[in-house]
């Protein structure tokens, strides 16, 4: 049988050699060949799926298996920690020990539709939880609000109770707590967070956008404390407040060349980790915020810019045998010689007569520009909120000249007067005060504000206080202190009360070549027994300063020196002279 | 011809499919573990923290103070246990030394220190003889010789 040729309809148009096979069939015509012809097509396109699905198997295969190494495959990507938005940045000190961190734990709320019996669940919640006031709770349960907090970081066997009393609609919320481990020991420092972790004082808010960014598995944020010379001060400032009933104490310790801080401490102070525990007054910085007319103190600043401005010279003298009578006000000497004085005796003395006219030979507006040169004028800089404005003559005239020379009339804050006496010492250089660790090798800048020529008298005649001086009860055997008192009364009511003292010493050693600045500072001291009742810085201040310098030089690793050695009393010699007449005796009577 | 074509092609199709089988229960597994490790490492994370909070809390100056005051016989280093090796005193020479040495070696027992007129490093001195058999050890102080 043959099959008619008119039924054939010619090759469909395809492909390659398809459409070759498709002709050598040119004999099979009708229905068949076309079944063969569509079922032919079929099979290509079911085994191109298959090719191409294959393909794609096989290449992911070798893709696994050859081209990607074993352990870097999925874990290294599916295992990155997520990095949590919610908490803080660790705080260290600067040898890394841990002051503030946050902790995970469980926050209790509740949603108060699904709680069945509000009164019941509130009874079973506030016996496991005694904290808790019945009343507040029941009101919250029966709010009938989807949210209502119950309590806020539970201890996990707080937790353990509060799930072992099975009531429906109470849940837990992990949260963030911050902790501080030391307690109040670095509290004025550090300052606080709130319960939702923002930053409220302290180094917490100064630092609370940066804290949140790092994040808590970020870097911690590393402070210039140090905790062992944090609790020295604490230590014997605690001490010295009990004894001498005192209103308050601050301390600082100051690094004189790099301007860290690797103490300070305001008392009394508070427990950070309960803030709202202690009264209002505790949570005031005076080592910052506060701000006090320093007394004395303040003659190493007016020497200093009388040396440097050339006004007077370490020979130089003036005559302190009678006081000053300036309007309604007498300046007069508390360790009165009367007599001439010379500049290294006007400050080994403590004379207020010597400084008045030193500052007068420097002149008010020479005065004022070394003042704000020294960074007393304006507003210190610090990483705290906390940091007082100083308060400055509202008219700056001879009287307020004089009295700012021995410290009277200016008040300015303990952290600010500390930095601009580390520059006295340190060769003359005003570096600005930091709570923040500096890198190794890293270069601080600061301002020459007096010649190093200046600085290097200074040291001598610092040291020459605690030698001979109003600071003999300052010494440290074998850490060369220099320092200088300050006794000044506070300010009241119709002026100055003469029972009610700011009593404190400023210290640097080794005098040779200064590496720490010291200052403590004790709000109205009462004198004891042991003082003869003097409440002076000379009876309190300074023998504080004396235990804090030898228990903190061995931890900071400055080495004793002889005292006695030739190359630190070359280092140390100051000549005293004193004025003699025609005959060769002293003017006055010592 | 065609039939060993599509032998080897269901033999491949067999194996890929055992291979991806294989491959896809070893990357559930991984997965598995995956979850265990990084739940493992939050946890191990966070009682890190907990460990460094508590040691810090445990170091306090003011508890690790109490603690040293308590019990041990510590107190704060004084100056003079602070020297350097320039303040050590000068080393002997080596000419004295052997000379000295040799002048005490020669005194006899019992004398060579004591007078403290030889420099020199120190030289044995008397020691006590063994104990014969049947005598007894006594205290050192009694049988020290005259």
């Amino acid at each position: 049988m043959t099959l008619p040729a008119t039924s054939y309809q010619g090759p469909v148009p395809l492909t390659g050699g398809l459409e070759a096979e498709i002709e050598d069939d040119t004999h099979l015509v009708g229905s068949k060949a076309q079944a063969i012809r569509i079922g032919r097509i079929r099979l290509l396109t079911v085994a191109l799926v298959f090719a191409v699905s294959f393909s794609v198997l096989a290449g992911r295969l070798i893709e696994l298996t050859v081209i990607r190494e074993p352990g870097q495959s999925l874990a290294s990507t599916a295992a990155a920690p997520t990095k949590s938005t919610a908490g803080r940045a660790d705080i260290v000190d600067r040898n890394g020990i841990l002051l503030a961190t946050n902790l995970l734990t469980a926050s209790l709320y509740a949603d108060a539709r699904s709680v069945p019996d509000a009164a019941k669940a509130a009874r079973r919640v506030v016996g496991v939880l005694p904290e808790l006031s019945l009343a507040a709770v029941q009101e919250r349960l029966s709010s009938n609000r989807a949210f209502v907090w119950l309590k806020r970081n539970l201890t996990p066997s707080q937790q353990a109770a509060v799930n072992g009393l099975g009531i429906p609609g109470l849940h837990f919320r992990d949260e963030q707590r911050r902790l501080y481990p030391h307690g109040s020991l670095e509290s004025h420092v550090l300052g606080f967070t709130d319960v939702d972790g923002n930053g409220i004082s302290g180094m917490e808010k100064y630092f609370d956008q940066e804290m949140r960014d790092r994040g808590p598995r970020g870097q911690a944020l590393q402070v210039s404390l140090d905790v062992r010379v944090q609790h020295v001060l604490r230590d014997e400032l605690s001490e010295a407040m009990g004894r001498f009933r005192t209103k308050g104490a601050a301390g600082l310790v100051l690094n004189a060349n790099t301007g860290e801080i690797l103490g300070l401490v305001s008392l009394p102070d508070f427990d950070p980790n309960h803030p709202s525990a202690a009264p209002a007054l505790a949570r005031f910085n005076r080592a910052t915020k506060g701000v006090y007319e320093l007394g004395s103190v303040f003659k190493v600043l007016t020497v200093a810019m009388a040396l440097d401005s050339g006004a007077t010279k370490i020979r130089g003298g003036y005559d302190a045998t009678k006081p000053i009578r300036v309007a309604r006000y007498t300046i007069r000497d508390s360790h009165a010689k009367k007599r001439w004085l010379s500049v290294p005796e006007i400050l080994i003395y403590s004379s207020n007569i010597g400084a008045a006219k030193m500052a007068l030979d420097v002149g008010r507006d020479g005065q004022r520009q070394y003042l704000d040169r020294f960074g007393l004028l304006g507003r210190p800089s610090l990483e705290l909120p906390e940091v007082g404005m100083p308060i400055t003559p509202a008219r700056w005239g001879d009287i307020s000249t004089m009295t700012a020379a021995y410290g009277h009339g200016l008040a300015v804050s303990p952290v600010q007067f500390a930095s601009a006496f580390a520059a006295m010492v340190n060769g003359g250089v005003l570096l600005p005060a930091t709570l923040i660790k500096r890198k190794p090798g890293e270069r601080t800048v600061g301002v020459q504000v007096i010649s190093e020529r200046t600085s290097n008298q200074l040291r001598r005649l610092l040291r020459a206080v605690v030698e001979k001086g109003t600071g003999r009860k300052a010494q440290a055997p074998g850490y060369l202190v220099g320092g200088k008192t300050g006794t000044a009364e506070k300010a009241g009511a119709g002026g100055y009360r003469r029972k009610a003292l700011i009593s404190s010493f400023v210290a640097a050693f080794p005098m040779t070549a200064p590496k720490y600045v010291v200052y403590l500072l004790l709000d109205e001291p009462q004198g004891d027994v042991e003082t003869h009742g003097y409440a002076t810085a000379g009876w309190t201040a300074a023998p504080l300063t004396s235990r804090v310098v030898s228990r903190i030089a061995p931890i900071l690793g400055v080495r004793p020196q002889d005292n006695e050695s030739a190359p630190v009393q070359r280092a140390m010699a100051l000549p005293l002279y004193s004025r003699v007449d025609s005959r060769g005796r002293n003017i006055a009577v010592n | 011809m065609r039939w060993p074509i599509t032998v080897v092609v269901l033999l491949l199709v067999l194996a890929v499919s055992l291979g991806l089988y294989r491959l896809e229960s070893e990357v559930q597994q991984l997965e598995r573990d995956l979850a265990v490790s990084t739940a493992k490492v939050e946890d191990n994370y966070r009682d890190s923290r907990i460990l460094a909070a508590e040691s810090s809390f445990l170091s306090q100056p003011s508890r690790l103070q109490a603690l040293a005051q308590r019990h041990l016989a510590l107190r704060p280093m004084a100056i003079t246990q602070v020297g350097t090796l320039a303040s050590l005193p000068l080393k002997a020479k080596a000419a004295d030394t052997k000379d000295a040495g040799s002048k005490a070696a020669n005194l006899p027992d019992g004398k060579a220190r004591g007078d403290g007129a030889e420099k020199g490093p120190p030289v044995p001195g008397w020691k006590p003889r063994k104990p014969r058999r049947g005598e007894r050890i006594v205290l050192a102080s009694s049988r020290r010789p005259q």
